[in-house]
């Protein structure tokens, strides 16, 4: 027999359902400015994405618990792993990093910016020593030489740096 | 048939072809060796390569990446109890308890070996499948693509793990709609741009494959610094002994692999259900079991053998149809179209050749990757004492250029961020996240076909035979869901407890009738981060619940 159970409220479930339901109700609501042919398919998906999110907020705040099953909860806590449980600080402090990441290639240019960000990133939260720091920054960025100029990569110029790119390309046919 | 076979072969094996393919199958065993990569992040590392490259090469990376990462995945699985991916999980039973007795070499041995026939049969079958499947494909029209392509999505936003039994469809639809975003496929108009030019072409699949997938498991593997495995393994002896297990439970490799094929070609259906089930078949069909999750070979071999030969069972319905049926395989469509490759009846017509060239690949990348883990076991078992700290610093610079390649616009960076930030959520919320990019694969050919159909058939589209078929099915998916999700659940329950019933209680009678000693129930950790805290020497928990990252093999 199935035992009706379910796991307690998620906020982040919450959160994002209701994120989920204004973006379906925004897309359904734009797209009454687009032509009937491109329309269709636009609402057509947000009507039934408002409705899902529909049941599935009320099921998030526990007003709907049909359908959940021992084994369902169960696999709810399985999968409420420790990667799901990441630290809400601990996962900014990371995206951080890589937002300075993405804002200094922006801002110097991949060249400077990835070994500037490797060394630094490898010293501090690595704790990697000075030199082993430097050497993995200076690998990374003759990698980054090499594998541009054989596979004519585009590579980020900073807008402080104009001629941020001066790595030459080398045609090789494949 | 033959010629296209063999044209495909030839093609092949050229030497700068071939060499894609050991590229290919590099990245893929590395991206099976860190627990939290996976095919899908190692494909989505690999893409930004695939821009501009001709056709066979780059199938043949990428076909050699997938082929490979349920190979190596045996490796943490095996020396630490630990699965490198999800389709892993069940060789940890017997794998890890045969290292601790001393044998890791032998069940290393064994598991290559039978991951290779396994990968083997796949393709094989892969070659039979085609021809005859060719006549049904070509009379599928735009209606039964298009319903297709909504049975794939359900299929996998149901038997996807989750909290909540529809979130997997929430996301399925969420991903549909931001495939719409950029310019309109049948009117001269932009849909949801608000005026960005960034966002005329739409979003680029590979920062949605990235910022959903490599973000989270990159954050999560720095987050633990943790290597996977303090064993500083040499493993000496042992791997030949394993691969003559396999030769001599060859029946068994057939089997498990015929079986990997077909559950493989369920949309949804991931690595790791398949490889529980084969534990549990496996376990079930010897009268000596005593030895079973005590480091029994057998127990190996089975698991081994479907994990790699389902990946030729996700190929079919990919290739064949342009349904993914998985994270994995919606990459690889993403990688496809990116070489103006449309899977479905286009291909089987105008490229069969490139479609064997698919199969042949699956086949020697499987030899090759199970040379290169004979020869450098040793040197491969080091990688698994890598701290994280000291690669994933690395990847992310590589997700980083790597996603810079889709448009050379900073807006590719800024978009990647945004939808990691996006994927996090989700992960935390416990939801799956395969969903959403196959919707996001599909909405554009979805669309598509939509708009053909209605053109040709206005709504007689909704009375043809495979279309009302299809649907039925489809419907059938989702009531399944609401009103049975402990039944449906049990396709992807990880545990061999769990899995089967149906098959198991079928497998109790039979023996009851023939007065057969009658199974029992093999419980098993409720998570694979206890089975490292308890050595998985013993099961310490029964229940349903998952293996590490048993969530994310669907997500891969």
């Amino acid at each position: 027999m199935t035992t009706i159970r379910r796991a307690k409220a998620s906020v982040p479930g919450i959160i994002l359902t209701a994120l989920s339901l204004a973006i379906f109700v925004f897309a359904l609501i734009e797209a009454q400015e687009f032509r009937p042919i491109s329309q269709w398919f636009p609402v057509g998906v947000s009507a039934i994405g408002v409705v899902l999110a529909l049941v599935v907020t009320l099921w998030e705040v526990g007003v709907v618990t049909w359908g959940v099953s021992e084994s369902l909860e169960a696999d709810a806590t399985a999968s409420d792993s420790e990667s799901s449980r990441s630290p809400l600080r601990g996962w900014l402090m990371y995206m951080a990093w890589l937002v300075v990441l993405a804002a200094g290639m922006m801002v110097l240019g991949a060249v400077i910016a990835v070994p500037v960000w490797l060394f630094v990133f490898f010293h501090f939260v690595s704790k990697e020593s000075w030199i082993r720091s430097a050497l993995y920054a200076l690998a990374a960025l003759l990698v980054i030489v090499v594998l541009t100029a054989l596979l004519h990569l585009f590579l980020p110029i900073g807008y402080l740096v104009p001629s941020g790119d001066w790595i030459p390309r080398i045609n090789i046919r494949f | 048939m033959l010629e296209a076979a063999l044209a495909a072969l030839a093609a092949l094996i050229q030497p700068t072809n071939l060499l894609f393919l050991g590229l290919g199958v590099l990245v893929g065993l590395a991206a099976g060796l860190i627990p939290g990569l996976g095919g899908s992040v190692g494909l989505a590392l690999l893409l930004p390569l695939v821009y501009g490259m001709d056709p066979v090469p780059a199938m043949a990376m990428m076909i050699g990446l997938l082929a490979v990462n349920n190979t190596s995945d045996t490796f943490p699985a095996v020396l630490l109890g630990v699965p490198g991916s999800a389709g892993g999980a069940a060789t940890i039973l017997d794998g890890h308890p045969l290292a601790k007795q001393g044998q890791a070499g032998r069940a290393l041995g064994a598991a290559f070996t039978a991951s290779m026939f396994g990968g083997i049969i796949g393709a094989i079958a892969l070659f039979i499948v085609i021809p005859v499947a060719e006549p049904i494909v070509l009379a599928a029209g735009s209606p039964e693509l298009f319903m297709l392509a909504i049975f794939g999505l359900s299929m996998v936003g149901i038997l996807s793990r989750g909290r909540s039994p529809i979130a997997g469809i929430l996301l399925g639809a969420l991903g549909l709609l931001l495939s719409t975003l950029g310019s309109a496929p049948a009117s001269p108009e932009y849909r949801y741009t608000f005026g960005i030019g960034y966002l005329v072409d739409g979003l680029p699949l590979v920062i949605v494959v990235m910022g959903m997938f490599a973000i989270p498991e990159l954050i999560e593997l720095i987050r633990r610094d943790r290597t996977i495995s303090e064993i500083g393994a040499t493993l000496t002896g042992g791997r030949f002994e394993g691969a003559t297990d396999v030769f001599r439970h060859k029946w068994l490799v057939v089997r498990s692999s015929i079986i990997g094929v077909i559950l493989g070609a369920i949309p949804g259906v991931g690595g790791s259900a398949t490889t529980w089930i084969m534990y549990g078949l496996t376990s079930q069909s010897y009268r000596d079991k005593s030895k079973f999750g005590k480091g029994d070979i057998r127990g190996v071999i089975g698991p081994e053998a479907a994990n790699n030969s389902t990946d030729a069972g996700h190929l079919l319905p990919t290739l064949l149809f342009g349904v993914p049926a998985g994270a994995s395989m919606a990459v690889l469509l993403g990688g496809m179209v990116l070489l103006g490759v449309q899977p479905g009846p286009q291909l089987i017509q105008n490229d069969l050749p490139l479609l064997m060239t698919v199969a042949w690949s699956l086949a020697l990348a499987n030899i090759l990757g199970t040379a290169i883990c004979f020869l450098l076991r040793n040197r491969i078992a080091k990688l698994t004492v890598i701290r994280p700290g000291r690669l994933v610093p690395f990847l992310m610079v590589a997700m980083m250029i790597g996603a810079f390649q889709s448009t050379a616009n900073l807006g590719d960076l800024i978009v990647l961020l945004v939808i990691g930030a996006f994927g996090w959520g989700v992960q935390r919320a416990g939801w799956p996240r395969a969903p959403f990019l196959i919707g996001f694969v599909l909405g554009p050919v979805s669309e598509r076909y939509l708009h053909i159909s209605i053109d040709l058939y206005g709504t007689e589209m909704l009375a043809r035979p495979g279309v009302l078929v299809i649907g039925a099915l489809t419907i059938a998916i989702l009531v399944l869901g609401f009103i049975r999700p402990k039944a449906l659940r049990t396709i992807q329950s990880p545990t061999p407890q769990g899995v089967g019933g149906p098959i198991r209680n079928l497998v109790r009678r039979v023996r009851q009738r023939f007065d057969l000693p009658v199974t029992e129930s093999i419980t098993v950790p409720a998570n694979a981060e206890s089975a490292e805290e308890s050595g998985a020497q013993k099961p310490t928990a029964t229940g349903s619940a998952a293996s590490i990252d048993a969530a994310k093999d669907n997500e891969r």
